[in-house]
């Protein structure tokens, strides 16, 4: 899913970025205020991560005029601000969730994961599909009780399919889950990863729409 | 302990007496002038009576002949108040109440005031009975000093009311400033104060605007310095999480550990910077549900609320610092307990916070003191301690039949 990090200090912006592309999400950097703005008007987010603390004014403000214009897009406020007021504004501002630096990575991802779901209107976390179990919490799938390896990036095809379940998702729309603005969009890069998909979890669970796109059904 | 004195009272004590002694000394002196001047008046009435009895028979001798001189003129021999007496050599001396008199002129004699005159072959004595005359002085006395009587009281009243008005601005000050809540550094209202006054509270305005200076730095100190510390922690924090399999789980749980250490030393230092007595509002429900909804995520047992089905209960008390107390007050059970912990929340404000406890379980509530090979800073109690001490709260600490709780009774807003 492609995420939005919003964060000043340029170290640990690095580190979270790099942890969650990892995880096969596409990760935008705004390392202010305008930035995140701007970023945050011409991209659909599955999730923002936002910092409190901002060159150019508080990520309270951004939220606050984000909310105010109908966004909906799920926000988690991560600050190294730890006092409960503190936390009591951002939610009433609107953000989702809120973690207190230093975090945990994992815990991180769990989190941005659970509000993404929310954020497709698909909260539940485990779903039967095709013969397979899926743990989208957990990011991962099994067969008859055996796991199957999936890396990160046909994971985010995946999720991103299941979080849009029933609906054909464009090619299109599918790069925008996958790339961020930075990274060089490989012409067939989606074909190639729905077709390992496949290949892994066997037919009946992703459908082509030819001129259209793709769904799970 | 000394007694305390007042301005009033001591005005009081010392003005009304010397007020009060002032009018009876004029009092005195009035009655005494009163005296000394009627004593003349009838002195004087005396003397025209006298001459006049000397002109009369004057008179009678160079007009008429020699005609016999009366005994008395005018007024009765027998008088208690006042006698005229005329003798002639050849003549029987009348009685009067007064014996012989050897000179002229006025002279006191056997309760009398007497003048006594010669005339040719005559005596003329006039007297007045000394009680008499003390009864005319006392009856214009009582005429002048029975209406003042009331005019004292009045004046004694007034003074009072105008030394009690007078001082008023003084009890409003001492009033406004002992009132005052002990984190309401804001400054004393100065207009309508006394000159006498007026130089105080400015010098108090000062010393507030002072403290509240030096309260602000020491906060925004360490609320900057927990957002420095944090931030680099975190972005060491990534860097050895997303350091692949060399970095051991074990750094990075001594970086946790460290984390944990500041962050208790730095809510150490906000308890004791007075967080505790900063003014606010807070709703004990919200909190303590945000508080365990993280502390539930580390806890590796069960944490269970029961809230008594309340929703709200609003708190005059600073949200950080309710959250702080509550914080550590979870932790300390979820870490030092052995078993589940448990909150119970009551509608008129009670919290209790259990815990399945090992027998040797001890509060520690001194800073740093904890048991040996304890994972603890040893702060959370005294970060507690400190915290509900300026919360105005006393923590009823219990440990028996297995179980260490916490009982706290706070004072909930009147929700309109």
């Amino acid at each position: 899913m492609r995420l939005l990090l919003v964060e000043d200090t340029l170290d640990l912006a690095e580190a979270v970025a790099g942890f969650l592309r990892g995880e096969g999400h596409a990760v935008d950097h705004a390392p202010d205020l305008a930035t995140a703005d701007a970023a945050w008007a011409v991209a659909d987010y599955a999730c923002v991560i936002l910092d409190l603390g901002l060159p150019g004014g508080s990520g309270l403000e951004l939220l606050r005029a984000r909310r105010a214009a109908g966004d909906r897009t799920p926000v988690l406020i991560a600050t190294a601000r730890d006092q409960i007021s503190d936390r009591i504004a951002g939610l009433d501002a609107g953000a989702d969730d809120y973690v207190v630096k230093p975090f945990d990575l994992q815990e991180l991802a769990a989190r941005i994961r659970a509000h993404a779901r929310r954020g497709q209107g698909q909260p539940a976390n485990r779903i039967a599909l095709a013969g397979l179990e899926i743990d989208r919490a957990a990011a991962k799938v099994w067969r008859d009780g055996a796991e199957l390896r999936l890396t990160s990036r046909e994971w985010s095809v995946l999720d991103a399919l299941l979080g849009q379940r029933g609906r054909i998702m464009s090619r299109p729309a599918l790069e925008e889950t996958l790339y961020a603005f930075d990274d060089t969009i490989e012409g067939n890069a989606v074909e190639v990863y729905i077709s390992r998909l496949r290949q892994k979890l066997g037919p009946g669970v992703i459908e082509t729409r030819r001129g259209l796109g793709y769904l799970v059904p | 302990m000394s007694r305390g004195w007042s301005l009033a009272g001591r005005l009081s004590r010392h003005i009304l007496p010397l007020v009060a002694l002032g009018w009876v000394a004029t009092i005195g002196l009035v009655v005494w002038a009163l005296d000394h001047e009627i004593g003349e008046l009838m002195d004087e009435e005396m003397e025209t009576v006298v001459q006049t009895t000397i002109l009369l028979l004057d008179s009678a001798e160079h007009g008429h002949g020699r005609d016999p001189i009366p005994r008395e003129l005018g007024l009765t021999p027998d008088s208690d108040e006042q006698v005229l007496r005329v003798t002639a050599a050849d003549l029987p001396v009348s009685p009067a109440p007064w014996g012989v008199l050897k000179r002229d002129g006025f002279s006191n004699a056997q309760g009398w005031r007497v003048l006594r005159r010669q005339a040719d072959g005559a005596t003329i004595e006039m007297g007045h009975s000394l009680a008499w005359r003390r009864e005319e002085v006392l009856e214009s006395t009582n005429v002048l000093v029975v209406p003042m009587l009331p005019l004292l009281a009045l004046v004694l009243w007034a003074t009072r009311r105008t030394m009690r008005r007078s001082m008023s601005p003084v009890g409003r000050f001492a009033s406004e400033v002992t009132g005052r809540r002990p984190d309401d550094l804001s400054p004393l209202e100065t207009g309508g104060l006394p000159d006498e006054l007026r130089p105080l509270a400015l010098s108090f305005n000062d010393f507030l605007h002072r403290i509240d200076a030096l309260r602000q730095a020491e906060r925004h100190f360490v609320a900057n310095a927990a957002h420095e510390l944090r931030t680099p922690l975190a972005t060491l924090r990534a860097r050895l999480e997303t350091g692949g399999p060399d970095v051991a789980a074990q750094d990075i749980a001594t970086l946790d550990a460290l984390t944990r250490r500041v962050e208790r030393l730095l809510q150490l230092s906000r308890a004791e910077a007075g967080l505790g007595r900063e003014a606010g509002e807070a709703d004990l429900v919200r909190i303590l549900r945000l508080v365990l909804e993280e502390e539930a995520r580390h806890s590796p047992g069960p944490i269970r609320l029961d809230d008594g089905d309340v929703e709200r209960l609003p708190l005059r008390v600073d949200p950080d610092a309710l959250a702080i107390l509550l914080r550590n007050l979870i932790e300390n059970a979820v870490q030092h307990g052995i078993g589940d912990v448990r909150l119970r929340l009551y509608p008129e404000g009670r919290l209790t916070l259990s815990n399945a406890a090992a027998p040797a379980a001890a509060f520690r509530m001194a800073p740093f003191d904890k048991r040996d090979g304890s994972p603890g800073t040893g702060l959370g109690l005294a970060i507690v301690q400190a915290l509900a001490e300026d919360l105005g709260l006393t923590p009823e600490w219990r440990i028996a039949e297995g179980r260490a709780s916490v009982t706290l009774d706070f004072a909930p807003l009147r929700q309109g």
